[in-house]
């Protein structure tokens, strides 16, 4: 059994203007895992990574962080919790609240306390990855959205946390960034790094996660990729659709066109696996783009 | 007339926020900008004290000067910081000044007569207003010259420095996002604003919408605000605001020091013994 990073009990909250964001989620976050909350606008997802990161106390029910329980009036625990985790948040402007975008990326680093070199180091390498060393020197209202939306993940990648929170990290980005960063993210998954990502974007979901958290104000729904996804009922409460490439699938599979041995594809690459197979009956395994003979 | 206060408001929101949130005059390198920010602190509060304690004319003006002379060898446009300095702040000043000469009693300037009443001025008021007017210049002068050469995040690093108490340091940032927010916000819905009239709008109905639209910005930049704040606790502050330079007294500081504490007590010697030909200064 892995360990849990997060794992949360009965997590209700209420903002104080009456506003029921949360209503008795539990869930547990794995280590090392690539994690997705799901969700229409408005379910929360915002709210519950704000919770994890221990920005907002919940009304009621409890949060344990690496199996201790979090106090939300302890500032001591609350700082060392906040390198090990890092939030990129969905609100670009309040996430860049410094002059320049080099004293954003600097922030975190030199809040920690390290020295000099290391915090210039890291701010370094944290602008080149997201290749925005360009606008280092710029105040963050000239920047565009999608700029903007590098600054922040550059700005936490540079406290290097263990675990990622991401609020919403592709919007705004084209598709070749999309690429870049997805392909960023999975690399730090490989070294070891805890990713939670939410978004409402069905189609970023295969993209950064293994597996789903469907929230509604309440878990509705958790499992796999194909589980939540084939999962029509879920889908429904949820207010979403499936992928466009999986809803096409289920769509020919009313018409009688269907490869009963493969599951529905919920990728390009799956989809060309599942044709191949359909016109000829030999599997061609397609990765990333490329044929591999299986 | 209402096109040219929209157009000089956003105007004025443009240059606020690129020179003074842009921190655009930090970077240059003049005095002020040379200096370790305690040492700018204590010597604008030192002056600023001077010249509100000051009844004398002739030290407030001494005050104004030097803040000039210091914003020249700043490298700050001259033009720029008089317009800053005068235009906006000691207007209000001065309002709040102009019933002083027919309040305060006194030798009578002038006297004239509305509506049967007569209103006589006198020239202790008047005094009283000029003296107002200077003092409130000269503050506004040094403080914006202390903005305007510092980052806000190193002035705050040398507050906390000198134990300026957590707090007040947590305020003072947040007032200063808070502003910048306000006025990105401000500036942004001018221009959205603009972008959705099609036609000529009623003076009243424009005072009307503005109006509305300013209370939900005051709502949006609070709410702003918040996020900022947790932003920032997210990224690991506490309350203490920690920049990359650290703070150093060099041999300029010290020079500069003894300068302003020189010329603090030469204006007070002078304020103490020199009588001068006019009673009034
Ligand atoms: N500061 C606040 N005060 C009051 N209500 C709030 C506040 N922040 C969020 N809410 C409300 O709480 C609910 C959940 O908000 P949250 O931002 O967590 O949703 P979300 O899932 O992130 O939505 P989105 O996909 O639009 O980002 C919403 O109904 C929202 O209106
Ligand atoms: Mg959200």
């Amino acid at each position: 059994m892995r360990h849990t990073v997060f794992e949360l009990e009965n997590i209700t909250h209420i903002y104080p203007d009456g506003t029921l964001a949360l209503q008795d989620v539990s869930l547990k976050v794995y280590e090392k895992e690539k994690v997705a909350v799901l969700g229409p606008n408005g379910a929360g997802k915002s709210t519950l990574l704000m919770i994890m990161d221990g920005l907002i106390k919940p009304t009621k029910g409890t949060v344990r962080f690496l199996g201790e329980e979090v106090k939300f009036n302890d500032d001591k625990f609350l700082y060392e919790m906040r390198k090990k985790v890092g939030l990129v948040f969905q609100d670009s402007d309040a996430a860049l609240f410094s002059s320049t975008i080099w004293e954003d990326v600097i922030f975190g680093p030199l809040h920690m306390g390290l020295p000099k070199e290391e915090v210039i180091r890291r701010g370094e390498a944290a602008l080149q990855l997201l290749g925005i060393e360009h606008l280092k020197d710029k105040p963050p209202f000239q920047l565009s959205e999608g700029e903007k939306r590098k600054a922040v993940i550059a700005s936490v990648l540079s406290i290097n946390p263990e675990i990622l929170l991401l609020d919403e990290p592709l919007i705004n980005l084209d598709a070749a960034t999309q690429t870049m960063i997805v392909n960023l993210l999975e690399s730090m998954h490989k070294e070891g790094k805890t990713i939670v990502t939410a978004t409402h974007d069905i189609n970023v979901v295969p993209l950064i996660a293994d597996r789903i958290i469907v929230l509604n104000k309440t878990v509705i729904g958790e499992g796999s990729i194909e589980e939540v996804f084939s999962n029509v009922d879920l889908m429904k409460k949820a207010n979403l659709h499936p992928p466009v490439i999986t809803e096409l699938f289920v769509k020919l599979k009313e018409y009688g066109i269907s490869e009963p041995s493969t599951k529905i594809p919920l990728t390009v690459n799956e989809a060309i696996n599942y044709i191949l197979k359909l016109l000829n009956g030999t599997s061609k395994n397609v990765k990333n783009g490329k044929k591999e003979q299986t | 007339m209402r096109r040219m206060i929209e157009a000089s408001t956003k105007e004025i929101l443009k240059i606020f926020r690129d020179t003074v949130l842009c921190e655009r005059y930090t970077n240059i390198e003049g005095l002020f900008q040379r200096l370790d920010p305690r040492v700018k602190f204590l010597a604008t509060i030192a002056l600023i004290i001077t010249a509100v304690a000051s009844g004398k004319i002739i030290i407030q003006l001494a005050i104004l000067v030097l803040t000039f002379l210091l914003a020249l060898i700043s490298r700050i446009s001259f033009k720029f910081f008089i317009v800053r300095t005068f235009l906006f702040i000691p207007l209000f000043a001065v309002v709040i000044a102009l019933p002083l000469p027919f309040i305060i009693s006194g030798e009578i300037v002038a006297s004239f007569k509305i509506n049967g009443m007569l209103i006589m001025v006198s020239r202790e008021g008047l005094w009283e207003m000029l003296i107002f007017v200077l003092r409130v210049w000269a503050c506004v002068s040094l403080s914006i010259l202390l903005i305007l050469t510092t980052k806000w995040n190193s002035l705050l690093h040398g507050l906390s420095k000198l134990h300026a108490p957590r707090l007040l340091i947590v305020i003072l940032n947040m007032t200063y996002r808070y502003i910048y927010f306000f006025t990105d916000m401000l500036y942004k819905m001018l221009i959205a604003r603009e972008s959705r009239l099609t036609g000529p709008v009623g003076t009243l109905e424009a005072i009307k919408g503005g109006a509305s639209a300013l209370g939900s910005l005051f709502i949006r930049a609070y709410e702003k605000g918040e996020k900022i704040y947790l932003a920032m606790k997210s990224r690991g502050y506490n309350g203490e605001m920690k920049t990359m330079d650290d703070l150093k007294i060099h041999k300029l500081d010290i020079i500069f020091s003894v300068l302003v504490g020189a010329i603090i007590v030469m204006m007070l010697v002078m304020q103490m013994f020199h009588e001068f030909p006019f009673p009034v200064f």
